[in-house]
């Protein structure tokens, strides 16, 4: 009964944002009461469906480098070979964490220019952290006993990795690139100060203008948005974690 | 045959494990104790190169172990470990096609093996097979573990504390369910443990460590009539000797002519068996049956009692 709830919330929530996407001006007198006189209350600038995509592919750029990069190193600093780079390791993905994305943008501007670059390389530096401490939590946190088991029972290395270390680390992976992706999601707004072309746009023409319904629109897709992505994959960590 | 000469591991310049030699016979269980940080697991370890000796060899049927590849090796030897240590990503069938998978053997072969397996450790393949590891009960599990352990027909088994996660009922069963598959497949195995009735019980041979020693490796009865150093006597336990003793004594040497009152025990039932029942029921004697249910005379609390203080 509350799995059926939850399932018909999803799809109402879904079904929402598509409609509005699809057909926003039939949202028109909702949203009018929060524009000024005379002001469009729907972004006229540029079609909402194609800013949602825009900014849903700025982020999906940005975050599978950041996993494959991300899986890569923690797979790399949790073999025998490779225990000594972990400390360098931290050290990478943790500068990513420690400039502001605000100023990550500002600094990449004059080195490769106004657009959506600058944005890419700020979700990206941002998204390696969670991804790469949470592969490196689920393949490190093995249970001894099925460790020992694994290589008692014959297996090689590759084996191992590929047999029993991914699939049981898999749903903390998972995780990790939930929290990338809604930290991804959320950052890739502010890409629109330096022209990337995303969500972002229209709240800051809502803001420049004093028109909260653009604030408004703006802000609920990118929540509503970030909240579909961060359930759906917490369903999809849920799946892989099943037979845990 | 497996040969172990000098085998010795040091962590730091410590030695945990030094200058062990002993030879394991093909088709006997050979059970290792101590108490822990005897280096007994460690030991263990070694024969399958989990651990890398620091110094000695062991060989399997003449061949050197060092010379093969480990992972060869480990696909040779099964290894049942304490906390079962099944993958909880897979079934039972998956679980205990491990090895046979790794070999590269049938998928048919593979299923055939599964199924005889589980129907050897009386678990009911149907129901079992499917199932995930947490769904398992503890003894279940014990059970899937040494099925695992068997699938790929290894040279031998190493066992460490395979029981120790059991509640003794439960184990009391394991144990003796261990001994009847050794018996009936002929298998090698050797079995660490720190629990010396588990020893008595099991081990056609014992090997006692202490401080990376064996301080003595004979059969339980040699272990118990002549400790060969205190720290053997102290884990023998003084109090508790005489019914170990007696509980490696089968009745049907002692049979005498006559009979007695009451219900009869079987001849190859052990002497602690008798003396318990006779306690219980208060009788001075009790009638003896073999196998077959027929009569064979009785044993009187006297010879038992006679038998239980061995000869020095």
């Amino acid at each position: 009964m509350r799995r059926l709830a939850g399932l018909f919330l999803r799809l109402g929530l879904l079904a929402l944002v598509l409609a509005f996407l699809l057909a926003p001006s039939a949202f028109r007198p909702l949203l009018e009461p929060f524009a000024p006189e005379g002001a469009p209350a729907i972004y006229d600038r540029a079609s909402l469906l194609s800013l949602t995509v825009s900014h849903l592919l700025i982020v999906i750029a940005a975050i599978v480098p950041a996993i494959l990069i991300s899986l890569g190193l923690a797979i790399l600093v949790s073999r025998p070979v490779g225990a000594e780079f972990l400390p360098l390791s931290r050290a990478i993905v943790n500068i990513g964490q420690t400039f502001p994305p605000v100023a990550v943008l500002a600094l990449a501007v004059p080195v490769v220019g106004f657009g959506t670059w600058p944005t890419l390389i700020a979700l990206f530096l941002y998204g390696l952290l969670p991804i790469f401490e949470n592969a490196l939590a689920g393949l490190t946190g093995l249970r001894p006993s099925v460790a020992e088991a694994a290589r008692g029972s014959g297996m090689t290395g590759t084996q191992r990795l590929v047999q029993v270390e991914l699939p049981l680390a898999l749903p903390v992976m998972i995780e990790g690139v939930r929290i990338s992706l809604v930290i991804a999601l959320s950052t890739a707004t502010i890409g629109s100060t330096v022209a990337a072309k995303g969500l972002g746009e229209v709240i800051i023409a809502g803001l420049n203008s004093s028109n909260l319904a653009f604030v408004l629109q703006g802000g609920l897709l990118t929540g509503a948005l970030a909240v579909i992505l961060y359930d759906g994959l917490g369903q999809v960590a849920r799946l892989a974690d099943r037979r845990g | 045959m497996i040969g172990i000469e000098s085998l010795t591991k040091e962590y730091g310049g410590k030695a945990v494990v030094k200058d062990v030699s002993m030879r394991i016979e093909t088709g006997t269980i050979t059970v290792i104790v101590g108490t822990s940080g005897s280096g007994k697991s460690t030991f263990l370890r070694m024969i399958n190169r989990l651990v890398e000796p620091t110094a000695g060899s062991v060989e399997i049927d003449g061949t050197d172990t060092r010379r093969m590849k480990a992972y060869e090796l480990r696909r040779r030897i099964g290894y049942v470990i304490q906390d079962h240590g099944l993958f909880p990503h897979w079934t039972v069938a998956r679980n205990v096609a491990t090895v046979p998978r790794l070999l590269g053997w049938g998928r048919e072969e593979i299923e055939a093996r599964v199924h005889e397996l589980l129907a050897l450790l009386q678990l009911d393949p149907d129901e079992i097979a499917p199932r995930y590891p947490h769904q398992l009960s503890g003894g279940q599990a014990q059970r899937v573990g040494v099925a695992r352990a068997l699938a790929a027909r290894p040279d031998m088994l190493l066992m460490d504390e395979p029981f120790g996660a059991l509640d003794p009922v439960i184990r009391a069963k394991a144990q003796q369910d261990l001994k009847e598959i050794q018996e009936r497949l002929g298998s090698t195995i050797l079995l660490v443990t720190h629990d010396m009735s588990e020893a008595i019980k099991l081990g056609e041979r014992i090997a006692v460590m202490s401080e990376g020693r064996v301080e003595q490796l004979a059969p339980p009865g040699e272990i118990l009539t002549r400790p060969a150093s205190a720290i053997v006597e102290s884990l023998v336990g003084e109090e508790d000797r005489p019914f170990r003793y007696l509980s490696l004594l089968p009745i049907a040497p002692l049979v005498e002519p006559g009979s007695a009152e009451g219900p009869a025990i079987g001849a190859e039932r052990s002497l602690r068996d008798a003396l318990a029942e006779m306690i219980w029921s208060g009788r001075e004697a009790l009638p003896v049956v073999d196998a077959s249910g027929r009569e064979r005379g009785r044993v009187t609390r006297a010879a038992l009692i006679a038998a239980g203080r061995p000869p020095r």
